[in-house]
């Protein structure tokens, strides 16, 4: 039984500026966030006692912010971050005093993503790379290649996502062009790949340039499952006019499990979470009809295309601008995002 | 007895002489400009076409490339989006990080960054942009294509004087060779679906050698009939059985297989590249107007996922054309040009896109008739609007006759009234001019 009722979601603190996000992160316990944006800073919010403004902006990067974690460390909590400027900074996460910067990718760092003890920190960037930092002190344990560099027509390719399972055994990674990966973080060992063709769109004939990709990706709680999401098949490149496109996987088999719209909704899946005690998987992002926040319901647990179909049942929340990342508040009882000039907190309970 | 030799633009410098096609028979007589390839030719004419043969490639961006992620960047300004600029050759000036091997060559470009054209929508734009003036419901205009054909062409020539390839269905109807009221006889040759000419294929009963023995022969006769009677309509035929011809033969200028693979692979394997490929190809084959379209630049959502694979593309293809029409000997009588129907927003709107954007955008220009290095125009610092010197459609088509040394203020006649080339109000752009 699940005490979420996605048609009754409101947003309970909204915070519009000029500031497109692209990544946060949020303390649940004390509510803070850190939201990294497209002014290059990564802006401070007091979420127990909303303001207007941020707290504290801090700017050392140099390009857009596109992936945020708060690590608990020995020495104290940091934000680490990344930026299209290639580099990757840790923060004190009270004063905002940079610890260090270290370069991070040979092209723009797209994501992060931090094992549960804090330990390690995976990020992903444009140069195909999944790479393996100590946490602590910032050393490269290790960078992992296999995605391609091109699509298969010959352009440049993205690594657009990661995600680190519970147990902070793997990491899965997605591509352009539909790749997924998943690697054993301890050894490095690439344990499984497949193709979710559904989320590239490249027309031969008639759409010639490559749009979609693996935007979203995040295991299942129990660690067995892989979601992904993104856009289906575009119709016309020129907009995101694709269906909203979700499939979740056994990724060790690997075998799709099922997959899903949103009742014919139309835009891109830019990122993905479970929830992390109720059975839901929400999507968030943009594009076609419209900014949004996607809710499948996962009890019964669907097995099916056919059920992963009724997993959608109007569960879609309208959002005044395109939804970039997705974070949860302690135990799951609120939702923040982040996006086109907006910030949001959604409280689901 | 004289002999008709009229050049097709009306200068004698422009005349082929027919003598020198005949006097070798079948195999010179048709092998006019098509050196390299394997074909014979004649070095006399060769020597002709190569003193004062000059040649247009327009690569045509339809759907409108962001002039923020290629030519006039803003970098950390609110407008400019994720893309750095990158220092080009030319000390000063600055273009997207998405161009590195276009900046080293930046001392052959010229780039305008002051295009202001008003119109924001795809159909109309693309045909005041290739027409270089508004369409009007009284004239029917033909494009730039034609008239760069018209004037550059040789009435004898044995390949097309006007190739567009076109495989893209964005914008392709706005965008097709136009011959207006100059005519059927102008029309370019429109590679749409396939890079095979269509309805060139010699009669399968018939033999190659067959077939050019009957052409043979009924050159010879129509020679024959000329000779005693000037008439302008067998030089017409003549003319048009040459280019029928010629345009069989031309296949084999589209067969890349013909090519190394080195040099496809120099392109780049793309169908943007290979297109390139073809088209030096046919410049180097003597054809005077050839355009390339790459479609699909109209990013009103995703537009830096977009561009940061169309305008890596146009890096590489660009480049690699610009250096191969150098190395070949052809850049100095090539004008290349890289053009839209419009510009992008400065404004990134909520789907991380950029949408239709008339009021501050840009072109490029380089080889023939152009100084490298140059930089025409300024947008202000948030690229929103032009700030000094405004260019409109007319000054484009004006720039591009006057490189290629054709009067941009000529006329043609459409029954009593003279056409200009360029609208009477246009002007060339000095500042891009050599």
């Amino acid at each position: 039984m699940t005490s979420i009722d996605p048609g009754k979601i409101k947003p309970g603190w909204t915070r519009s500026q000029g500031t497109t996000f692209f990544a946060l992160c949020v303390d649940g316990a004390s509510r803070k966030i850190w939201a990294g944006g497209d002014d290059g800073a990564i802006a401070v919010f007091d979420g127990a006692n909303p303001p207007k403004e941020p707290i504290a902006r801090w700017t050392r990067h140099e390009n857009y912010v596109s992936g945020v974690v708060l690590a608990r460390l020995a020495a104290g909590p940091v934000i680490i971050s990344g930026s299209y400027d290639r580099q990757l900074i840790w923060w004190n996460a009270e004063s905002g005093e940079v610890i260090r910067t270290v370069p991070g990718h040979d092209g723009w760092v797209r994501r992060l993503a931090l094992t549960p003890d804090g330990a390690h920190l995976v990020s992903v960037g444009d140069d195909m790379l999944v790479k393996v930092w100590d946490a602590e002190t910032g050393r490269l344990v290790r960078s992992l290649s296999g995605h391609a560099l091109q699509t298969p027509q010959g352009h440049v390719s993205a690594l657009y996502a990661v995600a680190l399972s519970g147990d902070g055994q793997w990491i899965a990674s997605g591509d352009r062009v539909g790749n997924v990966r998943v690697w054993e973080l301890g050894s490095g060992q690439l344990a499984q790949t497949f193709e979710v063709p559904t989320l590239y769109t490249y027309d031969p004939r008639q759409r010639k340039r490559s749009i979609g990709g693996i935007r979203g990706l995040t295991f299942s709680p129990d660690g067995n499952s892989l979601a992904v999401g993104g856009i289906g098949q575009v119709p016309n490149v020129d907009g995101l006019t694709g269906p909203v496109h979700v499939e979740v996987w056994d990724w060790r088999k690997p075998a799709r499990r099922w997959a899903a719209g949103a009742e014919g909704h139309k835009g891109l899946v830019n990122d993905l979470v479970f929830h992390p005690c109720e059975p839901w998987l929400i999507g968030g992002g943009g594009g076609g009809d419209g900014g949004f926040l996607a809710f499948w319901k996962l009890d019964p647990a669907p097995t099916s295309d056919a059920q992963g179909k009724d997993a959608f049942t109007g569960r879609r929340v309208k959002v005044d601008g395109f939804v970039h990342a997705l974070a949860w508040g302690a135990a799951g009882s609120e939702l923040f995002s982040a996006g086109y000039r907006r910030l949001d907190i959604w409280p689901l309970t | 007895m004289s002999k008709a030799r009229k050049a097709f633009c009306g200068s004698p410098e422009h005349t082929i002489d027919r003598r020198l096609f005949l006097q070798g028979g079948v195999a010179t007589a048709l092998g006019v400009t098509l050196g390299g390839l394997g074909w014979s030719r004649d070095t006399l004419c060769a020597a002709e076409l190569k003193k004062r043969g000059k040649h247009v490639l327009l690569l045509w961006l339809a759907g409108g490339a962001s002039q923020l992620e290629t030519w006039d960047p803003k970098p950390g300004r609110p407008t400019g989006g994720p893309f750095r600029s990158i220092q080009t050759a030319v000390p000063g000036v600055h273009i997207s990080e998405l161009l590195p091997k276009m900046a080293k060559l930046m001392n052959r470009v010229a780039i305008v960054r002051s295009l202001d054209t008003r119109i924001g929508e795809h159909g109309q734009a693309a045909e005041m942009m290739q027409r270089g003036r508004r369409p009007e419901a009284e004239v029917a205009y033909p494009d730039i294509g034609t008239i760069v054909a018209k004037e550059l062409g040789e009435r004898d020539s044995a390949v097309p004087e006007y190739v567009s390839i076109y495989q893209a269905t964005e914008g392709q109807r706005s965008a097709r060779p136009f011959a207006g009221f100059l005519g059927g006889r102008y029309a370019g040759m429109s590679l749409e679906k396939s890079l095979k000419p269509e309805n060139i294929d010699r009669p399968a009963h018939l033999s190659d050698q067959e077939h050019a023995e009957r052409e043979h022969l009924r050159q010879f006769l129509s020679e024959q009939f000329n000779r005693s009677r000037q008439a302008d309509a067998v030089q017409g035929y003549n003319s048009a059985y040459a280019r029928v011809r010629g345009l069989m033969r031309a296949d084999t200028l589209f067969d890349l297989e013909r090519e190394p693979p080195a040099v496809r692979d120099r392109y780049g394997r793309t169908e943007f590249g290979q297109h390139a490929l073809i088209g030096r190809r046919l410049i180097e084959a003597g054809v005077p107007m050839v355009k390339i379209a790459r479609a699909w630049w109209d990013s009103h959502h995703d537009n830096f996922e977009s561009h940061r694979e169309l305008v890596s593309e146009l890096d590489h293809v660009m480049s690699t054309l610009l250096l191969d029409l150098e190395e070949r000997g052809l850049l100095e009588s090539t004008l290349v040009i890289t053009l839209s129907e419009f510009g992008r927003t400065p404004t990134i709107n909520r789907d991380l896109g950029r949408d239709h954007f008339a009021s501050a955008w840009s072109c490029t220009f380089t080889g023939c008739g152009i100084r490298g290095g140059a930089v025409h125009g300024r947008t202000d610092p948030d690229g929103r609007s032009v700030v000094e010197g405004k260019v409109e459609a007319g000054d484009i088509a004006a720039t591009i006759y006057t490189a290629l040394g054709i009067n941009p203020h000529k006329t043609y006649r459409l029954g009593s009234r003279p056409i200009p080339l360029a609208p009477e109000n246009a002007e060339p752009i000095a500042t891009v001019l050599a």
